[in-house]
């Protein structure tokens, strides 16, 4: 039993349907993205690269790899960060104490995002499931994989909400779930194989 | 003056729905909306259905083996149908991207074709110049589903009818001559001819005539391939490519409102559905028009609306309304307009030449209400705003734009703070005005819903209350194994429900008493009329030589959204999107501030070297409201000069420059 996602680059339009879900469901502060979208193209967001009109765009949406070798857990003095029996690499804020070792660590800049401040929230109510953590002050905090949605047999809040349908996720073991048939065949990516931290996300090309 | 547009299609709380019991009922006027009507304006000459029933459902995407996406980014406007032409790229279909920029669109299409811009027309009248010279065209579908075989009078453009002969004729009874070809001579269409000559030059009892294909064939004549490719860019050899690819049916055209904003806009629809019947890729599976498909219901309009037995309308259209408050009067005669209620609309913020509130609409009204959820530019400006529930806060009734289906709109939560469902804030009005006999105290939206949904067709399409309450969504028009095809059995036309290919007698959309002397003539074929400002012969173009565009937004539909701040962590502000040439030769990089500008204004903000802009091609992704500018605003450059048929906005018909400030 791994949980592991799968997400269609071909399909990805770089809506940002995903990083907005996450952020509702998640309740994130003002400027905390756990799910992100780069374009791979020009210098900014949602440009292409090249010379009019022989251009390429790409759109990669970046969320916590939950590494199988994850090189956040093996640095954090404390383990508030560490991986669980299905996969997940988890972050308890309880037990952080704010080094930030682990997002030097992480060769996936930006998916691990400090709270330098108090959270502070766009609207006084407060969003998504009651089931999440509550945010802290000098804390690491990243994708859970929705483990709270997960417990309730759902499916992560970035997947059902892809209006493209380009998000996959489920059992990497077992043949039958989504995560597993939407791979089947198709090739894919894990970004920075190299490094050897076995990524749980595989991108369809 | 009422002036409502489409921020909320609801039929109780939105722009469908009881403001118009209301309007009716205290005998106001209400503006005629000019927002994307030119592709309306020019598919009804085709296939009539008006201005707004021209697509299939989109699910028919899914049967098309070619689908041309044309001046349309479904991507950022229209994701949900984007998915399913994704689907139809995946089973097979190959899909062509006709634009003047490089949209995400354009992206993923398997080709993508820049064009000049507003040049579109062209294009489609070389193409249908090339079908019917290289003989592509579909001769058994021209013969049996449009008026290609119909004969027109020379002596006055008229089509040959038997009231022609027989004036006696009951006009219900009037029937169309067309050429017996194998009896050689003219018959009337219902006597069913075995075969018709769709090309031809005769006289019947004295009159010369020419079949509709003929007249058509030798006008096109005039729009080679050589000259579109000059006007276009376009190389020779890709417009005969695409011309050949389109003929080979079926053949989808997915198309929106891009095209629309220039002032051959409804041309362009025209022209693009005059070459759709000649080559059979109407009103058959895998080919016609998608990009907004609209569904007629048989509500109770008649029974909740009209309480005086008239709908509010006036000749007003906005692309003049300032003209009309600044004179207070319309074509010379007096039109007192003193107080406005603006609901379901962010009017200043969307029609062209921002300005003429400042200079001309706001200092000559009296009294200007807005009912909103957002604080938008027309609401800072306005006397009073009074704040409208949101949707997620009432119940409602949809019917669906871009699916097939009647929704039970269900409200989430209580409306919050001082906002109240607008139709309590109708009412409650109303009730002040004396009129509690059409605005009863203590009802609740449901009462409303229950009013519209009050008809016999309805029933009769077991479309109620009840089953909506339990199913939340009903399907209203064709399946789902066979989706909605516009005209699969006959167009909404008055030649016997057939494809038009000679509009005998075009009508301007909305008759202000503007000047058609010197077009209608020339309207009855799709023509060659340059866009109004945004064209190298235009002697502006040497002062303002970039053409000026408002994409839509990712993040916004229209204004809606402009202040919600999670969107705005992603999308901070403004930019002003320039090529890397045009940004090189004026100095500018990525981040400066610079000012774009013409004759009626300006915008200050952030600029973006963007390499999907056409060179000669600037944008600013429209929707943004005046303070999130440094200076001025995206919509102060644009134009309200309106084609005098489309009655139009045409807003990318616009020229500016750019400079460093």
């Amino acid at each position: 039993m791994r949980y592991a996602m799968a997400i269609d680059l071909d399909r990805c339009t770089g809506c940002h349907a995903c990083t907005v879900a996450c952020k509702v469901e998640n309740n994130l502060p003002n400027l905390i993205w756990w799910n992100r979208i780069i374009t791979v193209g020009g210098e900014s967001p949602d440009t292409p690269k090249g010379n009019f009109p022989d251009l390429k765009m790409e759109f990669l949406p970046i969320n916590c790899q939950h590494c199988e070798n994850p090189p956040c857990t093996a640095v954090c003095p404390v383990n508030a960060t560490y991986k669980r029996e299905d996969g997940i690499v988890v972050q308890d804020y309880d037990k952080c104490i704010g080094c930030r070792l682990c997002i030097t660590a992480c060769p996936y800049s930006g998916v691990r995002q400090f709270n330098a401040k108090k959270p502070e929230y766009a609207i006084e109510v407060a969003m998504g499931d009651d089931g999440v953590a509550p945010h802290k002050e000098k804390v690491v905090e990243k994708c859970t994989f929705c483990a709270h949605r997960l417990a309730k047999g759902l499916e992560p809040a970035c997947i059902r909400t892809c209006q493209n349908l380009a998000r996959f996720f489920g059992d990497i073991d077992d043949p039958q779930s989504e995560v597993s048939k939407a791979i089947k065949g198709r090739r894919y990516v894990k970004l920075l194989d190299h490094k050897g931290t076995k990524p749980a996300v595989f991108y369809l090309t | 003056m009422f002036d409502i547009a489409s921020g909320d299609y609801g039929f109780v709380n939105g722009c469908l729905g009881m403001y118009q019991r209301f309007a009716n009922s205290i005998g106001a006027s209400k503006l005629n909306v000019c927002y994307d009507q030119a592709t309306g304006h020019g598919t009804d000459r085709v296939i009539g259905g008006g201005v707004w029933l021209w697509g299939s459902e989109p699910m028919t995407l899914l049967d098309a083996k070619k689908i041309i996406i044309w001046g349309s980014n479904p991507v950022y406007s229209t994701p949900q149908n984007w998915r399913i032409i994704k689907e139809a790229q995946r089973k097979g279909a190959k899909v062509i991207d006709i634009d003047v920029i490089y949209s995400a669109t354009a992206n993923k299409s398997d080709e993508f074709i820049p064009i000049v811009p507003g040049s579109d027309l062209m294009l489609a009248l070389a193409m249908t110049n090339y079908i019917i010279g290289h003989n592509l065209i579909n001769v058994p579908f021209m013969k049996a589903r449009t008026t290609a075989p119909f004969l027109v009078r020379k002596d006055n453009g008229k089509m040959l009818r038997k009231s022609d002969f027989d004036s006696q004729t009951d006009p219900k009874e009037d029937d169309f001559y067309v050429w017996d070809s194998v009896a050689n001579q003219p018959v009337l269409l219902k006597s069913g001819p075995k075969d018709v000559a769709i090309e031809g030059t005769y006289n019947v009892k004295g009159l010369d005539v020419e079949t509709v294909f003929t007249l058509l064939k030798n006008h096109v004549k005039q729009y080679t391939v050589e000259k579109a490719s000059e006007l276009t860019k376009i190389p020779v050899e890709k417009i005969e490519y695409l011309a050949r690819t389109y003929a080979d049916s079926p053949t989808m055209v997915y198309t929106n409102y891009g095209i629309d904003h220039y002032q051959n806009g409804h041309l362009w629809a025209f022209a693009a559905l005059v070459m759709a019947s000649l080559t059979g890729n109407i009103g058959v599976k895998g080919a016609g028009f998608v990009g907004n498909y609209v569904m007629y219901m048989p509500l109770n309009y008649k029974g909740a609306f009209y309480t005086n037995g008239k709908a509010a309308t006036s000749k007003i259209p906005q692309t003049i309304f300032h003209q009309v408050v600044k004179d207070q009067a319309l074509a010379g005669k007096p039109y007192p307009i003193k107080a406005m209620l603006t609901f379901c609309s962010n009017s200043m913020s969307n029609m062209g030449q921002q300005n003429v509130w400042f200079t001309d609409i706001l200092p000559n009204l009296d009294f200007h209400v807005v009912i909103d959820f957002e604080l938008t530019d027309t609401a800072r400006y306005a006397d009073i705003v009074l704040p409208a529930a949101f949707w997620m806060e009432v119940d409602d009734l949809r019917v669906s734009y871009n699916n097939p289906y009647m929704m039970m709109q269900e409200k989430a939560i209580e409306p919050l703070y001082e906002s109240k469902p607008p139709v309590e804030i109708f009412g409650m009005i109303a009730r002040k005005m004396g009129l509690e006999k059409f605005f009863p105290q203590g009802v609740d939206d449901t009462y409303w819903v229950k009013m519209m949904l009050d008809t016999d067709a309805l029933r009769k399409m077991n479309v109620t209350y009840d089953r909506l309450k339990a199913e939340k969504a009903v399907r209203v028009q064709g399946t789902s194994e066979k989706p909605y095809i516009r005209g699969e059995k006959y167009f909404l036309t008055k030649s016997a429900g057939r494809a038009q290919l000679y509009a005998e007698n075009p009508l301007p959309r909305v008759n202000y008493g503007q000047d058609l002397s010197q077009i209608t003539k020339k309207e009855r074929l799709p023509y060659f009329k340059a866009p109004g400002e945004a064209w190298r012969d235009n002697p502006l173009f040497k002062k303002y030589p970039l053409v000026y565009i408002q994409e839509h937004s990712r993040y916004r539909v229209h204004s809606q959204w402009f202040n919600t701040p999670m969107l705005r962590e992603l999308d901070p502000e403004p930019l002003a999107k320039i090529s890397r040439k045009d940004a090189e030769s004026r100095n500018i990089k990525t981040g400066d501030i610079v000012e774009v500008f013409n004759d009626r204004g300006r915008a200050v903000l952030k600029a973006e070297i963007n390499d999907a802009m056409s060179p000669g091609v600037l944008s600013i992704p429209k929707g943004w409201q005046r303070e999130q500018f440094i200076k001025g605003c995206y919509q102060e450059l644009t134009s309200a000069t309106s084609d005098p048929m489309a009655v139009n906005f045409a807003y990318f018909d616009c020229l500016v420059d750019v400079r460093k400030v």
